[in-house]
């Protein structure tokens, strides 16, 4: 098994320099509330977010901001880490996916808790599909 | 020389002009729609007039350039900069048109006439007849014999592709006259038909003139803008990969002729068909400053925009055409706010992140800058990028180089695709002709993979809060939230 040494590092509101196993790579990014364009190597890749996926599944709390994971990349499911219901902790681990031979962990961005899984294991995604429903913790 | 000049344009071409008058010490007066109240161009300019209504309001145009004290109006690209009626009410307000007499541009203009000027001082036009030939069979066998298959039959009464036929051989002339005849009929009411020889690949290479109010006129060289997409440039370069010298020489002594036929002054441009064999037809006259003529600037080391002011204030042209010796070759690309996927189709939005390339020889005429709002209403041209190299390879590597390192976020644009037409094996070859990008459009619009530092990217980004990011100009060791948040990436 082989791990990347992968560092961020932010130069600015829309640009990173990521430094994966050594290589540098200039990326400039831009996120809106439904989209983020991000620019490598003279290629700008498109990832659709959160709001045009909200009106794929009932949001869980009329008027609340939507608060679910997207897809980082295009890949396979490969586990769901927690259950519905449950209660994660800011940066647990909800599920690993799968792309080009690469594995990654999927986590919370905030303490909250699991609403709903919108995929199996198994299931193939597109990157910026919605993966996890997250809602308010209970207390 | 002029005090102030006032540019009835905006976008890339106003800054543009207004680069070189700011250059000679003459004062710039922009004008502005009401889109465009915070547009780039404005911000090259000494003075800033609001418009009434649009661009195009010749009037309007006039009475701001009277009321502030305008000597000249510079027209650039678009808009009025080919309007005879324009030109002519600027002349009668007492300013100078930057630009060719209003006769020149009416007599130019009208592409029959030029066409017919053309003919008669021998610079070959298209073979063909015209629309008062006989209708009938008889006559056309007869004409396509003359001129020779393959030809073409056009509608006498319009464009667009309908009412035309291709005819390779006389065996389907019949069937093909009839088809064309009903086709022009039923979209313009007028069954009347022509033929014109057709150019199979054709390439079109195009001659920079340049006039002075002295009686002296030369050329400039030729640029070659057969990469075209929905019938307009994208690509354009100096010197044709398709001319030999005794054609350039050729082609250049009839640009002159016909320039000199007309009494021509100031920039202008004759375009020619070239077919596969050599061939150089006269196809029509621009009588303006072009988009692509950065490309003539490069191979020359000249600056048309002053060359367009001193002509223009009466000064005499002190280019020779003995001692005029383009050096190493140059390419442009215009970058648009488009959708090569979507057949092109212009895009508009607001431009959030722009980042253009540096280096050596590498020119970028921008219009545009963050936050700049695109609207469909205008030209979708954001930016020109011209590269400059001892050879036409150099020229290509340093463009591929400028196109691949140009951020332009917020907006789609067609970089990415000019990116495929310069890195082109064809294009590297130089076989180009006007139906390039259809004929390698397969290879032209790849499908690209997500290389895997862009998914890590996502990840990153995306489980960082926005606008929260530290300007970290530390050492990696002081970097927050994004670095602990990465979790492990496995290959297995």
């Amino acid at each position: 098994m082989e791990t990347f040494l992968v560092q961020p590092l932010f130069l600015s509101h829309n640009q990173l320099l990521l430094e994966v196993d050594g290589k540098l790579h200039q990326i400039y990014y831009h996120r809106n509330n439904t989209r983020l364009e991000i620019w490598m190597e003279g290629k700008v890749y498109t990832i659709e977010s959160e709001k045009q996926g909200a009106s794929k599944h009932p949001v869980t709390s009329p008027g609340e901001p939507l608060r679910d994971i997207m897809a980082p990349m295009p890949g396979r499911i490969l586990k769901l880490l927690v259950e519905p219901g449950q209660e994660v902790n800011a940066h647990e681990p909800l599920l690993l996916m799968e792309s080009m031979k690469m594995e990654v962990t999927v986590s919370a961005e905030f303490a909250a808790k699991v609403e709903k899984f919108l995929y199996r294991e198994g299931d193939l995604v597109e990157m910026g599909a919605h993966l996890v429903i997250l809602g308010e913790p209970n207390d | 020389m002029f005090k102030k000049v006032l540019i009835a344009n905006r976008g890339e071409i106003a800054i543009r002009v207004a680069v070189t008058l700011q250059q000679m010490g003459i004062e710039v007066a922009a004008v502005y729609s009401e889109e465009d109240k915070n547009a780039l161009h404005l911000r090259f300019a000494n003075e800033a007039y609001p418009l009434a209504d649009s661009y195009l309001n010749e009037k309007n145009l006039i009475e701001i350039a009277k009321s502030c004290s305008a000597d000249a109006v510079h027209p650039g690209y678009g808009f009025l900069s080919e309007n005879a009626s324009f030109a002519a009410s600027c002349k009668k307000a007492g300013l100078i048109f930057i630009g060719p007499s209003p006769d020149a541009i009416e007599l130019l203009g009208d592409k029959l006439r030029a066409k017919e000027l053309a003919r008669k001082i021998g610079v070959p036009i298209i073979p063909g007849t015209d629309a008062d030939a006989p209708q009938n069979l008889e006559s056309f066998t007869k004409s396509a014999q003359d001129i020779g298959y393959p030809v073409l039959i056009k509608a006498a009464a319009g464009g667009g592709g309908k009412g035309m036929r291709l005819v390779k051989a006389p065996s389907e002339l019949a069937q093909a006259l009839d088809a064309a005849k009903r086709e022009a009929k039923a979209a313009f009411g007028d069954a009347r038909v022509f033929l014109e020889k057709a150019i199979e690949k054709p390439r079109h290479v195009e001659f920079q003139i340049f006039g002075d109010e002295h009686g002296h006129l030369v050329h400039l060289f030729e640029r070659e803008c057969s990469i075209q997409r929905r019938y307009q440039k994208i690509v354009e370069e100096s010197p044709s990969p398709a001319l030999s010298p005794p054609l350039r020489e050729a082609m250049g002594k009839a640009a002159v002729e016909l320039g000199k036929a007309a009494g021509y002054t100031n920039a202008g441009t004759v375009e020619f068909i070239v077919d596969q064999n050599g061939n150089f037809y006269f196809l029509e006259m621009n009588t303006r400053l072009q988009v692509e003529h950065p490309v003539t600037e490069a191979i020359l080391g000249l600056d048309l925009v002053r060359l367009q002011v001193e002509t223009a204030a009466g000064e005499k042209l002190t280019l020779h055409q003995d001692s005029l010796i383009p050096r190493g070759h140059a390419i442009e690309c215009r970058v648009y706010a488009e959708n090569p996927a979507k057949d092109f189709l212009p895009s508009a939005g607001t431009i959030e992140v722009v980042v253009p390339p540096q280096g050596p020889n590498i020119r970028i005429d921008s219009g545009v800058s963050t936050k700049s709002k695109v609207s469909v209403q205008y030209d979708p041209l954001l930016a020109k990028v011209i590269t400059w190299g001892e050879s036409r390879e150099i020229a290509i590597e340093r463009m591929r180089f400028a196109l691949s390192h140009f951020v332009i976020l917020g907006i789609t644009t067609n970089l990415e695709f000019l990116q495929a037409v310069v890195g082109h094996p064809q294009f590297r070859k130089g076989n180009l002709h006007t139906g390039f990008i259809s004929e390698h459009a397969e290879s032209l619009h790849p499908t690209s993979k997500v290389p895997s530092p862009v998914s890590m990217a996502v990840k990153i980004i995306s489980e960082s809060k926005q606008a929260r990011f530290p300007i970290a100009s530390a050492p990696s060791a002081q970097i927050g939230d994004p670095w602990n948040q990465m979790g492990e990436w496995r290959l297995f």
